[in-house]
């Protein structure tokens, strides 16, 4: 080869080297996002969350607010949502969410819940929510003779005090304290009374969108 | 003799265990409604053990990490039913529990 023709092949080859370098070098803004979290590319602008409902009951409400929202904010489906169906809330400014479904059932209300969503620009967040998902309900009858509940302690079952009392106006003979928003799991309950002894019920289940009701004597 | 002297005692020693366990302790007598399901005809039951199948998609919990207000909150109830918010709780509040 010819010392021009050299000269003018390393040339190339360093141009080529220095081009694969920045190209390299160039962040995508893609690259560090969760593809698992993707449910893919929409096409206005803004993000997308849409919403599957994989459960069997039906989705009455949505909320969406951003992270360092103190409040839910509006409803942002048009209607329910059905069991099996999903919805898209579309027109979402990029940032980090709060996401909220709520059940009205025939017992009681349910939420699940989900934190720190990232919305993203042309992208489509898929949330699923499952029968699992849902927060589930307590109801605490008073069936003493004539006996007034003054607190209710409900604490998971693996706490180790009794936490700060449930109830906000006492509960008379054959009323009762109807708790929802619950995490699912077991329950440790502690009844205090106008008169007597304090009662205690341990290892009591609340399971998703179910009212477990207890009578407490 | 020696036996009923044995019995009395142990009479007299469980005394006062039974004092100091003052409260009544049940069972785990409870009734749980589950809400029914309601399922709609625009897919097929097939489409629904897909989705249950799927559980490494991003997903709602049950879990209450933060406390937003809600227009809509129903914290109502009858004058025989007392609806309110669990409120959450929080390690190591309240009186020391001993089971």
């Amino acid at each position: 080869m010819k010392p021009a023709k050299l000269k003018f092949f390393l040339l190339m080859a360093a141009i080529c080297l220095g081009l694969a370098v920045l190209t390299t070098g160039c962040h995508d803004d893609d690259d560090d996002y969760d593809h698992h979290h993707d449910g893919g590319y929409y096409g206005d602008g803004a993000g997308t969350i849409r919403l599957i409902n994989g459960s069997t009951v039906m989705i009455d409400f949505f909320y969406l607010s951003p992270v360092d929202s103190s409040s839910w904010g509006p409803n942002l489906l048009y209607g329910p949502l059905p069991s099996l169906a999903s919805a898209d809330i579309v027109d979402i400014s990029a940032g980090i969410y709060d996401a909220r479904a709520k059940v009205i059932g025939q017992y009681s209300e349910y939420s699940a819940y989900s934190y720190d969503v990232p919305i993203r620009e042309y992208r489509i967040y898929d949330l699923y929510a499952y029968d699992s998902s849902f927060t589930g309900s307590l109801r605490i009858v008073n069936q003493s003779a004539g006996a007034t509940i003054v607190a209710v302690y409900v604490v998971p079952a693996s706490a180790t005090s009794w936490g700060t009392n449930q109830l906000s106006a006492p509960v008379g003979p054959s009323a009762a304290l109807h708790l929802y928003d619950m995490a699912d799991g077991s329950y440790d309950i502690r009844i205090v009374w106008d008169a007597g002894p304090d009662s205690f019920y341990y290892d009591i289940p609340v399971d998703s969108l179910t009212l477990t009701t207890k009578n407490v004597t | 003799m020696n036996t009923g002297k044995v019995l009395i005692s142990l009479i007299l020693l469980g005394m006062p265990l039974f004092i100091l366990s003052a409260g009544n302790i049940d069972g785990a007598d409870f009734t749980q409604q589950r809400e029914s399901a309601i399922r709609t005809a625009q897919e097929p039951p097939s489409a629904a053990a897909r989705l249950q199948e799927e559980t490494n998609q991003p997903r709602l919990t049950s879990r209450v990490l933060k406390s937003k207000s809600a227009a809509d909150a129903i914290e109502a109830g009858s004058t025989v039913e007392k609806r309110e918010k669990y409120k959450p709780y929080i390690a190591g509040e309240g009186e020391k529990k001993v089971k």
